[in-house]
């Protein structure tokens, strides 16, 4: 029967403590039951027989018999009993309270002590050996915990296994509730079901605030059950809910010890699972990974091998050039090399997008130099770079960079080419590197044809080419920039362009850095 | 001629194969070609040939592969082809033994320096005419005296630090040739010195500030970004 939280206590009370004093009912009973049973054999058989002596002797049988069969408590109510049924009934004169003989006495005055000693080492003895019990069953129920949990395999089969650990040692019922969404669900035969509003209430709360609430504690002590985190790690994974059979265990403290040692491991067992699902994540995004490098480096190897003939062969037609032949074809030569040489930049450029399209791109970062990559970068547009007045400014210091160097190559080589196909032929084009505050600096300026500072954001985008292009015969699909921006913020790092006072442009990129000072 | 150099081309495109004999028949060399690593093996076995031109994109089997089991029997230069991005896989195959790589599209001129380089350098060319003995090497204004523990640049000293000068020489010693970070770590910091190769750049950056006039428009030390760094040869 489920019941709401902060009802009116009073029925609740009232009913607890019924069941309290039912708990010591029945072993009253039976205490009684036993010492009737001594009184009716000593009165009927042993008095006759053995005289007094024999009759302490069944009474003190009792006792400990009653002790042993009963918690403990009973032995002294027992040893009470016969205390007063033994001189009343069995020391002359008979039916009365009195002692005449100075035996008798001497023999009650050591009745009553035994009697008392008696129940008193039993009840001791039976604490022991309820103790021992005790923390047999735990190491059982710890033992079978650890063993079904170790061999479940996802959240719910920890959970039933936990629960059915639980069920074969400990009367009490237990439930467990974990977050779904938005959802708070509870196992329930199997399966992981949302707990209604109403119910919700208290679970929640513990979720929330990691402390234990319910019945035993400060919060909500009215609760029907107890409930405790399940926490590790620094995270609370979900809630226990406890009805204990035996409501004065609410309050025991080798019982809450217990529990919370259960929901220890049941917690830990949950981090495990979360641990092995996110590493299961990992493995599909490592291997997502590997198959489109392998898919990219297939279409790159067709791609390029018929560039390279074309290249090569025209690069050798050119260095083994006849003197004599015309001029126009050797021109026809440098055309083809040139134009290999472009639609190979394409290539990289389009592959690259293919690779950064994806949401989540895993980079080869190494620690590179800053003059690594801007010379490098150079001597791919070595060729074209003559054309123009081009100034290089790097730093004093030492500079090293996390990145995967062939990709910010590529952005420096984009940034290049960008900034010569909108610059006239001898103009000046500056490119420079510094170190900033936690983070590299690059840029490329130049004195071109510029843009407008409305489309500062737009030139980023892909296929955006500046305005007129075709007509002004500048070529291009317009993938460059957008790839510098895709390679840039891979990288965590911003890229971004602004007009120049006096014409031109400036394209600076970041990167987040480490810096390594060199005297 | 029966002492040109003896080239196998295992590379299974034949518009590159094409271009590769064009190129090299200028230089007298002689060769032979295959189109699969398997072939490539067992030619190499046979007809003992001065270099190896080998294409990390065969068919058949994993360029890495070939050149492991080429390098368990035979010491032979071997040069790698591959596609640009593929810096992990140049280092691998230079760690596993290669000698350098060209990366496609390359043109005749690196095509024939590299050659020139890996032949030289496995002492099966004759030295070059003029060639200075090997107590020193010279490139260039460069010249790095081995014995006298001396670097001059033109007429002017430069003063290295030893580790700088430990850079130099392994450079020296290999010049032309493309040389890995791990290898410069190895050489100059001793075999134990793990994945620190950051060092290497740290000091390459040093060297590079003392040799050369302008850094972004190197004249001797060429940086090969993502693989390692290359001495220039002359």
């Amino acid at each position: 029967m489920e019941r709401e939280y902060g009802m009116k206590r009073t029925p609740g009370a009232d009913a607890s403590g019924l069941r309290r004093w039912g708990f010591l009912l029945r072993p009253t009973a039976a205490a009684l039951a036993v010492v009737a049973a001594c009184f009716f054999v000593s009165a009927a058989v042993v008095f006759p027989a053995a005289g007094t002596a024999g009759v302490v002797i069944v009474f003190l049988v009792g006792i400990v018999y009653t002790g042993v069969a009963s918690e403990g408590l009973q032995g002294f109510f027992a040893a009470a009993a016969f205390v007063v049924l033994l001189p009343y009934f069995f020391l002359s004169p008979a039916h009365a309270f009195s002692i005449s003989s100075r035996a008798d006495a001497r023999l009650f005055l050591l009745f009553v002590p035994a009697a008392f000693a008696a129940a008193f080492l039993v009840s001791r003895l039976k604490q022991a050996v309820s103790r021992a019990q005790d923390a047999a069953r735990r190491a059982d129920l710890m033992h079978r915990l650890s063993r079904d949990i170790a061999r479940a395999d996802g959240r719910i089969a920890v959970l039933s296994a936990a629960l059915n650990a639980v069920r074969e040692v400990l009367p009490d019922r237990i439930d467990f509730y974990v977050p779904g969404g938005r959802e708070l669900l509870r196992l329930y035969e199997g399966d992981l079901v949302p707990v209604d509003e109403h119910h919700r209430t208290l679970p929640d709360w513990v979720f929330a605030g990691n402390e234990p609430a319910g019945r035993g504690t400060r919060v909500m002590d009215g609760a029907d059950a107890l409930y405790l985190p399940l926490h590790s790690e620094g995270r609370t994974l979900g809630v226990m809910g406890v009805r204990c059979a035996d409501p004065r265990e609410y309050f025991s403290r080798e019982k809450r010890q217990l529990l919370e040692a259960v929901a220890a491991h049941v917690a830990s067992a949950l981090r495990r699972e979360e641990s092995a699902a996110n590493g299961h994540q990992e493995n599909l995004l490592a291997e997502g990974e590997k198959l489109r490098a392998s898919l990219l480096r297939s279409i790159s190897h067709d791609l390029r091998t018929p560039l390279t003939g074309i290249v090569g062969s025209a690069g050798f037609l050119l260095e083994n050039w006849d003197g004599d032949s015309s001029p126009a074809d050797r021109e026809l030569l440098v055309t083809i090399r040139d134009e290999a040489a472009w639609l190979s930049r394409m290539v990289d450029n389009i592959l690259s997008l293919t690779r950064f399209e994806s949401e989540k791109v895993l980079l080869r970062k190494e620690s590179e130099s800053v003059e690594d990559v801007v010379s490098s970068a150079l001597r791919v547009m070595a060729a074209r770079l003559p054309n123009y007045r081009v100034q290089v400014r790097l730093p004093d210091y030492f500079l090293l960079v996390p990145m995967e160097s062939s990709l910010i190559e590529q952005v420096l080589v984009n940034l290049i080419d960008n900034a010569m196909k909108y610059s006239e032929a001898g103009s000046e084009i500056e490119i420079s590197a510094e170190g900033g505050d936690g983070e590299a600096v690059f840029a490329v300026a130049d004195r071109g044809k510029g843009f407008p500072p409305a489309d500062r954001e737009r030139i980023f985008g892909k296929f955006e080419r500046g305005a007129g292009d075709q007509i002004r015969g500048v070529r291009g699909t317009g993938l460059g920039l957008s790839i510098c921006k895709a390679i840039v913020e891979a990288h965590g790092g911003r890229i971004g362009a602004v007009p120049r006072d006096g014409g031109g442009s400036r394209f600076e990129f970041t990167l987040p850095l480490e810096v390594d000072s060199h005297g | 001629m029966d002492n040109a150099p003896l080239l196998l081309l295992v590379e299974d495109e034949r518009s590159i194969r094409n271009f590769l004999k064009a190129s090299l028949s200028t230089q007298g060399y002689r060769f032979l070609e295959v189109d699969t690593g398997k072939d490539g093996l067992s030619m190499a076995a046979s007809h003992v040939p001065d270099l190896v031109l080998l294409d990390l994109g065969l068919p058949d089997m994993d360029g890495l592969a070939v050149i492991r089991e080429l390098r368990s029997w035979s010491q032979v230069p071997v040069i790698v082809i591959s596609a640009r991005g593929q810096e992990r896989d140049k280092v691998a195959a230079l760690d596993a033994g290669a000698d350098d790589y060209l990366t496609k599209p390359f043109g005749v001129g690196e095509l024939l320096a590299r050659i020139r380089v890996a032949l030289r350098n496995r002492a099966r060319l004759p030295a070059r005419a003029g060639a200075e003995p090997s107590a020193a090497f010279t490139a260039g204004d460069l010249r790095v005296d081995f014995e006298a523990r001396r670097v001059f640049l033109g007429d002017q000293e430069v003063h290295l630090t030893p580790i700088e000068f430990k850079l130099m020489t392994a450079m020296a010693k290999n010049a032309g040739k493309v040389l890995t970070h791990n290898f410069l770590l190895r050489e100059v910091w001793g075999p134990g010195s793990g994945d620190q190769n950051h060092y290497v750049r740290i000091y390459m950056a040093g060297l590079r500030r003392k040799l050369e006039k302008d850094p972004a428009a190197p004249r001797y030390i060429f940086t090969e970004v993502g693989v390692g760094y290359r001495l220039a040869d002359e």
